[in-house]
């Protein structure tokens, strides 16, 4: 479907249309009676300004934009109406072909009349609209200039003024009451547009359509998701993740092998950890564990003089010695059994002072029976 | 019901070793024939010196009463004998309830023990020291025994044993299971 295309004139002032003056201070239907061919910096006197900032960027300065003329105007005004009246045809044929049956492929297809004579009324139409428009601007610009005179007398002056005074009148009334009837028209539009949206919305899949025309990469591209974060409650969703489970399926050994342990340990701080403990409390209740002066006591009435304990362990060297020449001589195979009540070497373990010494086997006082 | 099962829930630890290491290996063992006679050589030279010691005492105390009249005693071999015997007598049984061991035994790192590994009681000890007074050959039988238990030994159902441990009594330590 083609959109009404004007000039280069013509595309301008479709962007310049919607700047217009709402506010108390335009003039009353100014434009609408403005002359056919304004002068430079006439907009500014009037108060209106119909041109976008953005379109002055590639004039020279000091030349203000001209204003569309009323003819350009209503030549634009046709080409919409056209369009418009274009488009909603188009549609509402398409419907009509929809709830046709399919038309038979094996059928000659030819120019649809349908089409071929909307299509020429549309362009008719058209070129109607422009004759008339240029028509009613250069009449409009050769009438003027001759009536001045009776234009500009009394009467005319004053129906013109009382006109304008009652257009003010009546645009602030309007002023007032916009909010009033913004607000009635917000209103019953709220209360229409669910029903209509549900049931445009029953005929359509919206998922479909989405996945169809939206180009969803673009979307999630332009998603600031550092943002999104920031604003998810990720405790929440974590309270919620079987953690155990996830563990359970990490190897933790693998991982334990890539760390650099010593790095970990360079990082830690021993020195508050070990200002953290109570030394003195611990070495204290160390030493009150071991009884260290009992182990003081015990180890230098042990450690006696390098004489006595070669004496002693000479002694048991010879005792050993004598025991075997003995078991010679008398024939004796059987090993000698010199575990006596106590203990052996590897269990050594003083019990407490006071406690009741523990008994030994039954054999050890039955002589010589083996 | 052993002592070991009443110890309070935490039980103290082990203090470490303070027995040197080429000790370990016998501590607690029946000692045998020759440590035991170097004890008791020592235990005797010491009844010498304290004879000599005490006939020395007596002949200064004799020298101060009766200095014109004083000449050096001269006891017989009998009473000399008795006395030696009778501190002997008092001089082991004393050890062997006090710490279970006399000095010859502390010197050679020896204690004596009863069956149950403990200190002997007073009669115990008196018997046993009568016994090693009147018979000192049966300490010979050491040597021979299987076990190496003296003739007091057997009768008195005692051990001797290394025990470089010089605290914490004889056979400190909590029972074994029957020996091998």
């Amino acid at each position: 479907m083609d959109h009404p295309q004007g000039d280069d004139a013509g595309a301008r002032n479709v962007f310049r249309l919607p700047v217009t003056h709402f506010g108390p201070d335009a003039p009353p239907a100014a434009s609408a009676v403005a002359p056919a061919d304004p002068r430079p910096g006439d907009a500014d006197d009037r108060g209106l300004d119909l041109t976008d900032p953005d379109d002055s960027a590639g004039m020279p300065p000091g030349a203000p934009p001209l204003p569309p003329t009323s003819a350009e105007l209503t030549e634009q005004a046709v080409r919409v109406a056209v369009g418009a009246v274009a488009a909603t045809a188009a549609v509402i044929a398409q419907a009509l072909r929809a709830t046709m049956p399919p038309p038979d492929p094996e059928a000659p297809t030819g120019p649809d009349p349908i089409a071929l004579f909307s299509g020429a009324g549309l362009g008719l139409t058209l070129r109607l609209g422009e004759r008339v428009a240029r028509f009613s601007g250069d009449a409009v610009r050769a009438v003027s200039p001759p009536l001045s005179w009776v234009t500009g007398a009394w009467p005319f002056r004053a129906v013109r003024d009382l006109t304008g005074v009652t257009l003010r009148d009546l645009d602030e009334q309007w002023t007032r009451e916009r909010p009033d009837a913004d607000r009635a028209a917000a209103s019953f539009v709220g209360e229409l547009a669910p029903s209509i949206t549900d049931a445009v919305l029953d005929h359509l899949s919206l998922t479909d359509i989405v996945l169809e025309r939206v180009d969803l990469n673009r979307i999630v591209a332009a998603v600031d998701i550092d943002a999104v974060l920031d604003r998810v409650d990720l405790d929440a969703v974590v309270e919620k993740v079987d953690l155990q489970r996830i563990v359970d399926r990490i190897d933790l050994n693998e991982v334990a092998a890539g760390l650099d342990v010593n790095a970990v340990a360079e990082r830690v701080d021993v020195e508050a950890l070990i200002e953290k403990l109570d030394l003195a409390g611990i070495a204290q209740e160390v030493i009150e564990e071991i009884d260290l002066p009992e182990i003081i006591r015990s180890s230098t009435g042990t450690m006696a003089s390098e004489t006595v304990r070669g004496l002693r362990v000479q002694s048991v060297e010879v005792d050993r010695a004598i025991a075997r020449a003995v078991d010679r001589v008398i024939f004796r195979r059987k090993q000698r059994r010199t575990d006596a009540p106590g203990t052996a070497p590897s269990e050594l373990a003083p019990t407490e002072e006071g406690e009741e010494r523990p008994t030994t086997d039954p054999n050890d006082g039955d002589g010589e029976a083996t | 019901v052993s002592a070991v099962d009443e110890r309070p829930a935490r039980p103290r630890r082990n203090p470490p070793q303070t027995i040197p290491s080429e000790a370990r290996a016998f501590q607690g063992q029946r000692a045998g024939i020759a440590s035991r006679v170097v004890a008791n050589s020592i235990d005797f030279g010491l009844l010498v010196a304290t004879l000599a010691a005490l006939y020395l005492g007596v002949v200064a105390i004799l020298f101060l009463l009766r200095q014109e009249s004083f000449r050096f005693p001269s006891p017989s071999i009998q009473a000399a004998f008795a006395i030696g015997s009778l501190l002997l007598l008092l001089y082991f049984t004393a050890s062997w309830t006090g710490t279970g061991r006399t000095y010859g035994d502390v010197v050679m790192g020896l204690r004596v023990v009863n069956l149950r590994g403990d200190r002997m009681s007073l009669p115990g000890a008196l018997l046993r020291a009568f016994l090693c007074v009147t018979f000192p050959i049966g300490l010979f039988w050491a040597a021979i025994s299987r076990q190496n238990r003296s003739v007091q030994d057997l009768l008195m159902r005692t051990s001797v044993i290394y025990d470089w441990q010089i605290t914490g009594g004889p056979a400190a330590q909590p029972s074994r299971s029957a020996p091998a």
